[in-house]
């Protein structure tokens, strides 16, 4: 099947908006990607110092302007892309196969299955996001990138769980289920096999919409100091340490926070686009 | 055959007791086609469901072949008994091909070889009717009809002794379902199978039944052979339902109970 062909690809290419989100986010995806081709300084990105061409403004030489000790902010952006991404990623394949499981689990099986399963995800969703991977990073050792990616990962799951679970309650009471479970399918096949490609539209349509989210979220724990520690770039750090000499060297932290802006938005008018396409609810 | 003892089986609902069936006594034998009829309600779908283990019976026994069946089954005990159901807009999985859903079958009883699935599945769709080349196809492509004739192959595909056809005509409209209605009745003889046919047609019945049993409100009203029950009903009940076919010519009308 043709994915450029179908009825809800030509839906989705009709709106600009979402048009427009697909552009930023194959964009950002190639700058990722190809960050030591495209930046000007990629030495930028190590410990490295320039006090010659410190604290400079924007100009034609870095577009961003230079930060403190001398680094060029535009590369740094670039590669903060890289540490962003990765970090969504990351906790989403670490969130969504453990809340996929759990929501078949609990939706399909049922009685104290469901009982346990999903008080449990009760007790996850009650504490905000980003004070749970507070509390979790706390008890992890120092600070560090890995450990955020942990803690988020931690806070994001009981979302998926939520979402399967309600989609696999619905499902449940349809016709081929009862079909596959009289023919003797195994539990697993039913989970995995009949129900889970029914849930990939809503799946998909959150993931997207989450990726944004958890980069916003890997972003304010980093500006806490809890992410990514120096010298590698990371957009949230960034802004953090700019924000104190805000607003006389205003370009320290306005562009890395700008380069958050963009691919949050990017990601969540993609999954905006993508939900008006399946015709899901998330 | 399949022997039914004393089979009773309640409902609660928001804390309402329904009775869904009550002390049901049945003996069904081999190579029967055998009717169970009437209203909706009336505990039909639910006596399908204990016999082919989607729900526990809260009392009585279900023995097939003198071997006592429960929820709990194995998978031979599974193959023997397949159904078609009534609604073919959910009996098919959307996201799955056709081929993949006939083959389930052929892979969870090991029926034929791997390499030999592709082949049988496109026996199967042959057989009943349908293009070989439907199966690369997804259900939301096919007719009401032709998604209940791939879910009849689906069954066939375990190659069960016993079909229970919980009104697999009901949803379709009267030309298609001779069409399935003669399939069924093809299939029948040519693999040997006992048929469990639910149905509120009775005129479907009347044709291709040879016992039939009529069901209210949960309990058995009358059962025997269906000529009998036609021509001589001992119950109001199944005299009413008689009447209530609905007739176009004379002759038909003068079958009916006085």
């Amino acid at each position: 099947m043709n994915i450029f062909k179908t009825k809800s690809f030509y839906k989705f290419s009709r709106n600009p908006l979402s048009v427009f989100g697909l552009i930023i986010v194959v964009t950002v995806l190639l700058l990722a990607i190809f960050a030591p081709f495209i930046t000007p300084f990629p030495e930028h990105v190590g410990p490295f110092t320039d006090f010659a061409n410190k604290s400079k403004p924007p100009d034609s030489t870095y577009i961003f302007g230079t930060d403190k000790i001398g680094r060029d902010i535009f590369t740094r952006c670039i590669y903060g892309y890289r540490i962003s991404l990765i970090l969504g990623v990351v906790v989403l394949s670490i969130a969504v196969p453990i809340g996929v499981t759990m929501g078949l689990c609990a939706g399909y099986i049922g009685k104290k299955t469901e009982l346990v399963l999903m008080r449990i995800t009760d007790i996850f969703l009650a504490i905000p996001a980003l004070v749970l991977a507070l509390s979790i990073i706390g008890l992890l050792d120092r600070p560090n990138l890995l450990y955020t990616m942990i803690a988020v990962s931690m806070a994001w799951w009981p979302w998926y769980t939520r979402l399967i679970y309600n989609i696999t309650r619905s499902i449940k009471t349809e016709g081929y289920i009862a079909a596959a479970e009289v023919m003797g399918a195994s539990k697993f096949h039913i989970m995995f096999k009949e129900i889970l490609p029914n849930c990939l539209p809503s799946l998909l349509t959150k993931i997207t919409l989450d990726l944004g989210f958890v980069i916003l979220v890997g972003s304010s724990l980093s500006f806490l100091g809890l992410g990514a520690q120096p010298p590698t770039p990371d957009l949230g750090t960034m802004v953090a340490k700019g924000a104190s000499l805000l607003p006389d060297t205003w370009w320290f932290s306005l562009f890395p926070g700008f380069a958050i802006l963009i691919v949050v938005l990017g990601f969540n008018l993609v999954g905006d686009g993508l939900k008006d396409m399946f015709d899901v609810d998330v | 055959m399949i022997k039914i003892k004393n089979i009773s089986k309640k409902f609660f609902i928001k804390n309402n007791e329904v009775q869904a069936l009550n002390k049901i006594n049945l003996l069904i034998e081999e190579k029967d086609c055998f009717a169970v009829v009437g209203e909706s309600g009336s505990g039909k779908t639910t006596l399908a469901n204990i016999i082919l283990g989607i729900y526990q019976q809260d009392e009585g026994d279900i023995s097939f072949f003198e071997k006592q069946l429960f929820k709990k089954r194995n998978l031979e005990e599974r193959k023997l008994i397949q159904y078609v159901q009534q609604n073919p807009m959910s009996t098919l999985n959307p996201k799955k091909t056709i081929f993949s859903t006939i083959s389930l079958p052929l892979k969870i009883h090991k029926i034929v070889k791997k390499d030999e699935i592709e082949e049988r599945v496109k026996k199967l769709l042959s057989y009943v009717g349908l293009n070989p080349e439907f199966m690369v196809r997804y259900p939301d492509t096919l007719s009401g009809g032709q998604k209940q004739r791939v879910a009849i192959a689906r069954a066939l595909a375990a190659e069960p002794k016993v079909l229970i056809l919980d009104e697999p005509t009901s949803a379709l409209d009267v030309i298609v379902q001779s069409k399935v209605l003669n399939l069924l009745l093809k299939i029948k003889k040519e693999f040997d199978l006992t048929y469990i046919f639910i149905t509120h047609d009775l005129s479907v019945v009347r044709n291709i039944a040879n016992k039939v049993v009529v069901m209210n409100k949960g309990e058995i009203e009358e059962s025997g052979e269906t000529k009998e029950v036609f021509l001589h009903p001992k119950s109001q009940y199944t005299r009413d339902l008689i009447k209530a076919i609905p007739t176009v010519t004379d002759k038909e009308d003068a079958v009916k109970p006085k």
